[in-house]
Parts: C-alpha cells; sequence; structure tokens
C-alpha cells in the first residue's frame, strides 16, 4: 500500500518533468534554418527574429574599432545530401565580434532581414570554436 | 621515438588481452597461476601505458616534429606550460590519456587486492580491462598519436611546428582536460563492480563498499572539471559565458548529475538495503552516458563548441556502447531476483523519501537535458537553445536546491517533528530577511528572488543542522563548541562532507542567478582621453600599446578604471595573434570581486589618422558588468573541499577502500 503511493507520487514527478521539458520545447524551441531555408522563409518570417546556420565566406570585413562586421553567410552543404546548394546571405553585425570568428567556420546568426535583403544580425555565435582543431 | 611508442602501445594492447582472457578464465582462486599472471599482466600494461605517454610527452618536449601530432599541435615558441599540455590538446593525445588513467585504474585495484577477500577483483579487472583494450585499440589503430607525418607530403621533417590554437593558452587548458578525462577513466571501476556484482550474484552490498569512493572520486573530478571548463569559457570571449547547454558540456553534466543520485542511492542502500535496483543501474548508467558523450564529442554529429572532427572511430564508440548497454540490461534482467529491494519506505516524509525524490530529480534534470541535447539527431531534428535549458532543466535544479535544505533536517525511517520545524523555521526566516533586504535594494524579480530564497534557505538549514549536531556533541564529549564543529567532521565524513557540499552547491546557485539575471552590459569606441560609463564604474581609455616578438603580437589598451570616485587601478584587455593563425583574438581584461566581476574586452581599433598614427587610435570596447560569478568558483572551492572530506578514509588503521559508515 505504501508502495502504491510512492509509486504515484513518482509518476505525478514523472509527468512534471515531462510537462516542463514540453513547455520549455513550447517556448524555447531555436530552429536554426539553412541559409537556403531562410531565404524561403524571407517573406513569412518578415520582421520577427530568426536564427540562421551557415558558414562565413572568404573576405569578412570589420569597421568601427572593430564593432560592425559584413560576411557572406553561406549555405553548409552536407556531405551525402543530394547536390549542393548555391545560396548566401549578406549579413551585417553590430557588437563584440566572437574570437574564433574566421572565414570557413560555421556560425549561427540571429537577426532578421532589411528590405534590402541583407540580414541584420543582434548576435553572432561562433558554432565551434574548436579547442580541438581538427586536422 | 615514434617507433617506441609504438611498440609500447602494441604492447599494452597484448598485455590488455591477456589481463581480461586470464581474468574471465582464471576462476575464483586467486591464487591461480592465471589469475596471478593476469594480475601481473593488469601492472605490465600500466607500465607500457605510462611509458607511451612519458615517450609522446618526451616528443612534444624536444621538438620531434616528425610525428604529426607534436607537428599539429606545438611550436618551438609556446611556453613550457602549453608545450607540456599539448599532451592532451588533440583528440589522440587526450585518447591516450584516458586510456592510461584507466590502465592506473586496474594498476590501483591490482594493488589493493588482499588475498581471499576479494571474489568480485577478477571480473572487475575483466571489465576494466576490457575497457582498457577498446581504448588502446583506438589510440593503436584509430588515432594514433605516433604517427609520423606523411613523407609525401613532408620530404622533410618541418624545422617548426604549426602550435597550439591560441585560444587553448589559458591555464584552464592545463588543468581542465586532464581533470575531466580522469574523472570520465574513473567511472569504469564503479561500473566494473557493478557487472561483477551481476556475473557473481553477489548484490548485497559488497560492490557497493568497493565501488563507493572510486564513485566519489571520480564524481569529484567530473565536477570539479566541468566548473575549470566554465571558469575557462567564462574567461575566453565568444565562448558563451561560463555556461552555454553547449552538447559537449551536456555531455558532462548528464553523467554528473546521474553520478550524484548514484552516490545518494548507494547511502540508501548501505543504510536500508534499499534501491538495489536503482543504485546499480545509474552506476551502469553513468558508465554508458560517458561513453554516449565522448562519442558526440569525438564525432562530429553535434556541432558544439568542442567538436574534434570527424574521424573513423564512430562505429567503435557504438559498439562499445551497444555492449555495455544491451550487457547490463541482460545481465539485471538475469539477476532480477537478487534485486529485489529489502527496505521498505514507512513514512513519505523520512530522509529515504527525500533521497527518492532528490534521486527522480537528478535523473530527470539529466534526462531533459539528454532529450534537448539530442533533438537535433532524433527524428524532427530540432536544434534547441538555451532557453529550453533555462525553462526545462532551471526549475529542476531549483528544486533540487530546496529538497537539500529540507532533506538534512529529516530523520531516517522516521520524521522528528521538533527538529524539522525549528530548523525550517529558522532557516526559512533567515532566507526571508535576505529576499527583504533586497527587495527594499530594489531587486523585484520574482525569478531571482525566489531561487535566492531556496538557496539561502538550504545554506542556512545545513549550517544549522551542523550546529545542531556540535551542541550534542559538546553535550555528549564536553568538547568546545568550536572543536565539537570540527571533530563532527572526523565521526561521519560522507555526512559532513555531504554538507559541505550541499552549501557549496546553493552558493553556486547563488551565483548563476545573479550574473544571469543582473548583468549589464554597453560597448562604446572610444578615442584616448574619453571614458564609457556603466554602473557605477568609469572606464578611461588612456593609449593603446602593443609588441611583436615576430611570431606573435599583442596590442593592448591601457584603461584607468573607477568605481564611483575610488580609482580601482589599470585593466589591459588584449587582442593578440599568432604567426600561424588567421586574425584576432581578444583576450579579455578581467577584475574579480566577490560582489561582481568587471569584464572588459578590446574589440578592435583604428586609425584617427591613417597617415599620421602619431594621432592615435580608436579602439572599441565591450564591457561587461557581471555580479556574484566569484560565487560560483569559491563554491567550487568548498566543492572541492567537501568532495574531498567525504572520499578521505575513515581511520588511519583502516585499509583504504574498505567499506565505511
Amino acid at each position: 500500500m505504501k508502495n502504491k503511493k510512492f509509486l504515484i507520487g513518482g509518476i505525478i514527478i514523472g509527468l512534471a518533468i515531462v510537462f516542463l521539458a514540453y513547455m520549455g520545447f513550447q517556448g524555447g524551441s531555436g530552429y536554426y534554418f539553412t541559409v537556403a531555408e531562410a531565404l524561403e522563409q524571407r517573406e513569412s518570417a518578415g520582421q520577427s527574429s530568426i536564427r540562421i546556420q551557415g558558414e562565413v565566406a572568404e573576405g569578412f570585413q570589420t569597421s568601427g574599432a572593430g564593432q560592425n562586421l559584413f560576411f557572406t553567410l553561406l549555405h553548409i552543404n552536407e556531405e551525402g545530401t543530394g547536390p549542393p546548394v548555391n545560396a548566401s546571405i549578406e549579413v551585417n553585425y553590430t557588437g563584440t565580434v566572437p574570437n574564433n570568428f574566421e572565414a570557413g567556420r560555421h556560425v549561427v546568426v540571429q537577426g532578421r532581414f532589411e528590405d534590402d535583403g541583407s540580414f541584420a544580425a543582434t548576435s553572432v555565435v561562433t558554432a565551434c570554436a574548436s579547442k580541438y582543431e581538427p586536422a | 621515438m615514434a617507433e617506441l611508442g609504438y611498440i609500447a602501445l602494441v604492447l599494452a594492447l597484448a598485455g590488455a588481452v591477456f589481463a581480461v582472457t586470464g581474468s574471465v578464465f582464471g576462476g575464483k582462486a586467486e591464487t591461480s597461476w592465471i589469475n596471478r599472471n593476469a594480475r601481473k599482466a593488469v601492472i605490465a600494461v600500466f607500465a607500457l601505458m605510462s611509458a607511451a605517454v612519458v615517450i609522446l610527452e618526451a616528443a612534444i618536449l624536444t621538438h620531434h616534429f616528425e610525428i604529426q601530432y607534436v607537428y599539429q599541435y606545438t611550436d618551438k615558441s609556446m611556453s613550457p606550460l602549453y608545450l607540456f599540455s599539448a599532451l592532451w590538446a588533440g583528440n589522440a593525445g587526450s585518447l591516450l590519456i584516458w586510456a592510461w588513467f584507466i590502465s592506473l585504474c586496474g594498476y590501483i585495484l591490482v594493488l589493493r587486492q588482499r588475498p581471499g577477500k576479494r571474489e568480485l577483483t577478477p571480473y572487475t579487472l575483466a571489465v576494466v580491462m576490457s575497457v582498457q583494450l577498446f581504448f588502446t585499440s583506438l589510440v593503436l589503430f584509430f588515432t594514433n598519436p605516433f604517427t609520423r607525418l606523411d613523407a609525401a607530403s613532408f620530404p622533410v621533417v618541418p624545422s617548426d611546428g604549426t602550435g597550439m590554437n591560441p585560444l587553448l593558452e589559458n591555464p584552464g587548458m592545463v588543468l581542465h582536460p586532464p581533470t575531466l578525462i580522469a574523472g570520465f577513466a574513473l567511472f569504469v571501476v564503479p561500473f566494473a563492480y557493478a557487472v561483477s556484482a551481476l556475473l557473481n550474484n553477489r548484490l548485497d552490498n559488497t560492490w557497493i563498499s568497493h565501488a563507493r569512493r572510486w564513485m566519489i572520486m571520480a564524481w569529484l573530478l567530473l565536477g570539479v572539471g566541468n566548473l575549470i571548463g566554465a571558469w575557462w569559457a567564462y574567461a575566453v570571449l565568444g565562448w558563451g559565458g561560463y555556461w552555454g547547454w553547449d552538447p559537449i558540456e551536456n555531455a558532462g553534466l548528464i553523467p554528473w548529475l546521474v553520478a550524484t543520485a548514484a552516490i545518494h542511492s548507494m547511502v540508501v542502500q548501505k543504510r536500508r538495503g534499499g534501491f538495489k535496483l536503482w543504485t546499480i543501474s545509474l552506476t551502469i548508467a553513468v558508465f554508458v552516458l560517458i561513453k554516449t558523450g565522448a562519442f558526440l564529442a569525438r564525432s562530429d554529429i553535434l556541432s558544439s563548441v568542442h567538436t574534434f572532427g570527424r574521424t573513423a572511430m564512430d562505429p567503435m564508440f557504438l559498439t562499445l556502447i551497444g555492449i555495455s548497454l544491451a550487457g547490463s540490461i541482460g545481465l539485471l534482467v538475469w539477476r532480477r531476483k537478487s534485486l529485489k529491494s529489502e527496505m521498505s519506505i514507512e513514512n513519505l516524509v523520512s530522509r529515504e523519501a527525500t533521497f527518492l525524490l532528490s534521486n527522480l530529480l537528478l535523473v530527470g534534470a539529466a534526462a531533459v537535458t539528454l532529450a534537448g541535447t539530442l533533438a537535433p539527431i532524433l527524428p524532427g531534428s530540432v536544434n534547441l537553445d538555451t532557453s529550453f535549458y533555462n525553462r526545462a532543466v532551471v526549475p529542476i535544479l531549483v528544486a533540487i536546491v530546496l529538497l537539500i535544505g529540507i532533506c538534512v533536517t529529516i530523520g531516517w525511517r522516521r520524521l522528528e517533528v521538533r527538529r524539522l520545524r525549528s530548523t525550517l523555521l529558522v532557516s526559512g526566516g533567515a532566507a526571508l530577511v535576505v529576499v527583504a533586504i533586497l527587495l527594499i535594494a530594489g531587486f523585484y524579480q520574482w525569478y531571482a528572488l525566489v531561487p535566492v530564497f531556496i538557496a539561502v534557505f538550504t545554506i542556512f538549514s545545513s549550517i544549522l543542522n551542523w550546529f545542531k549536531d556540535a551542541f550534542a556533541r559538546r553535550k555528549a564529549l564536553s568538547e568546545s563548541f568550536a572543536r565539537a564543529s570540527i571533530n563532527l567532521i572526523g565521526s561521519n565524513r560522507a555526512r559532513y562532507g555531504g554538507y559541505l557540499v550541499h552549501i557549496s552547491i546553493a552558493l553556486m546557485a547563488i551565483g548563476v542567478i545573479g550574473s544571469s539575471v543582473y548583468n549589464a552590459e554597453a560597448s562604446d569606441v572610444l578615442a584616448p582621453g574619453e571614458s564609457m560609463e556603466v554602473n557605477q564604474y568609469t572606464i578611461t581609455y588612456a593609449t593603446l600599446q602593443g609588441k611583436n616578438d615576430g611570431t606573435r603580437m599583442e596590442v593592448w589598451a591601457v584603461l584607468d578604471v573607477y568605481k564611483g570616485e575610488r580609482y580601482l587601478g589599470e585593466m589591459k584587455p588584449v587582442q593578440l595573434t599568432h604567426a600561424n593563425y588567421k586574425g584576432w583574438m581578444a583576450r579579455v581584461a578581467i577584475r574579480y570581486s566577490l560582489v561582481e566581476d568587471l569584464y572588459i574586452s578590446l574589440t578592435g581599433w583604428d586609425a584617427i589618422d591613417a597617415d599620421d598614427p602619431e594621432k592615435g587610435y580608436w579602439a572599441g570596447f565591450m564591457v561587461d558588468v557581471n555580479p556574484l560569478v566569484s560565487w560560483i568558483w569559491a563554491g567550487g572551492v568548498l566543492f572541492l573541499a567537501g568532495g574531498l572530506t567525504c572520499y578521505w578514509p575513515k581511520g588511519k588503521k583502516q585499509p583504504a577502500g574498505a567499506s565505511e559508515d
């Protein structure tokens, strides 16, 4: 009888945790769009903030004592996922450039599309600082 | 040199094969020829693995650039300390260290073996050496640190290496990887004891009395390793602060949470004979989770701060995970009858019940974190951002802190109502006072005040219970109060070490709340002589300086920092670059204090007049004020002290590793 009580208690806690996870999932699911997806979503996204993952192209530029950053975000083509996609977005960003920002690096930018089709980022996160530089 | 390393690894592999076979077929007669020699093989494997580590380190220190690993991760300009730590800077080296720690575990197990008392040992050794075998094969066949540079691309041995990523040149690099790897590696022993207990059908408390201290040491190393990693990430710009719910950070947190649950579950099994299936399952789970984490870190499946890049090891790891998981579940089903609990929980408000609850919450927090981490590779592939963890995991962690405060006041089996009521009232009252003071000071955020209340309550509750025990001891033994408080620790290290750990967790919680809710940030571009203000701080940019020694160039800004009218001193945020490194990286200047850290990075600079450098430079700064971060590190030190107290053997005469409590 006693154990039944604990079983019920355990189930309630389990359900509470699942509920928390579900709520977190609803509120916090930050989808990263790929560059190609983001371009498709551009109209529907409108002025809402979205996140895009892509690769930094060669030739990025900084100005304003390192606080303005302009770069081209390329679509990341995974091996074995069909024909390569050539899509890119021009990104401008004002703020602190992460340490390991460099061409070829995968980054996630958050922000919104401008009217001219460029992307104004409010944050740039380098997805892979590679403490362990792959060979 | 490379050949010597190779040979050591090959011999170690052979030794491990012999040790595994010998331990499996040697039977329970410990004096049998085969068992004795299996033990010798374990010692030989340890010696050979040590030789391999020493050889690699020697090759690094003496710049043997014909070895690919040395070429890839070091150069001649590196300072001795970072040169030394290049041993674990790459995948191959870190796996070698991992394998070495496992061989060390085997060696200690053999040393500790007392004739006639260790019927669990042969199978335990067999499991440890099987894992050793796995890691040695990985190092030997998949990512060998002794591989020579490809002769086709490098006909001549290069005169210098490509050097370590300057981001890694931080004291964290010296401490974080080995601590974490040691923690990961040591969990093999509790796992091995669990498997051995299942195989031998000795599912009483014997295996726990052997495994407990290994578990605590591994858990302690893992916890401290994670904290050092957090401190490192905090001090490096762009790694998202001390904790970013990065997949690999999670891979260190998840097993730690489950190990915490396992340690508490062990206590219940030892004291009351309950939770048997639960304890052994958690112990196995920790091992499997660590291998899963290693797999995630060393494959390229989840993009993370720390991935190593794709290697051919993935199927190997998956095989190990599959075998340990399927094998363990099979064993658990086979021995299910011996795993029945002997305990009935008599009271809903008893320590057993709170242990059960805290176990559920710890495992729940681990499960949700795991689900979030794996979400990108599960069907539907969703990338979750940190707000998921903040909403789903943080409330559970807060509940755990609350439970700590309540749990310590509740006795085994039954409720001591008087003690409970007085402690709860006093600690709750004290916490209310703190919250009231915060309200008066103008902090109104409920999502900060509620967890602060809980953390303060838990700290007071732990201290109060300690004092009560000290009073009782003073009465019984007529010691002074101060003396009794200290001597208590010796009387039950596990309990009072546990109190210290609990207080440390609450301190860290306060640090996390303060720094995540009340941080302030500002950025600006200044000309020499100009100032910017953040909160009460005034930061005046004096000048930009630099130096260049050929391979390394550093530029730093000299800042005069005032808090109100008071001059705090100079701060010098740096940007540096290296001959082998594309681009610049910032080294932030941090002024630590108990109340708040001032965190400044130099973002860049532009000449005021491009034709006349005499006119100086514009310089960009980002300034952060991070409250209470130091509490996390202070909590970390207390965590280490408490963990060591739990770990310390009980009496001088008792052999280490013998049963406690």
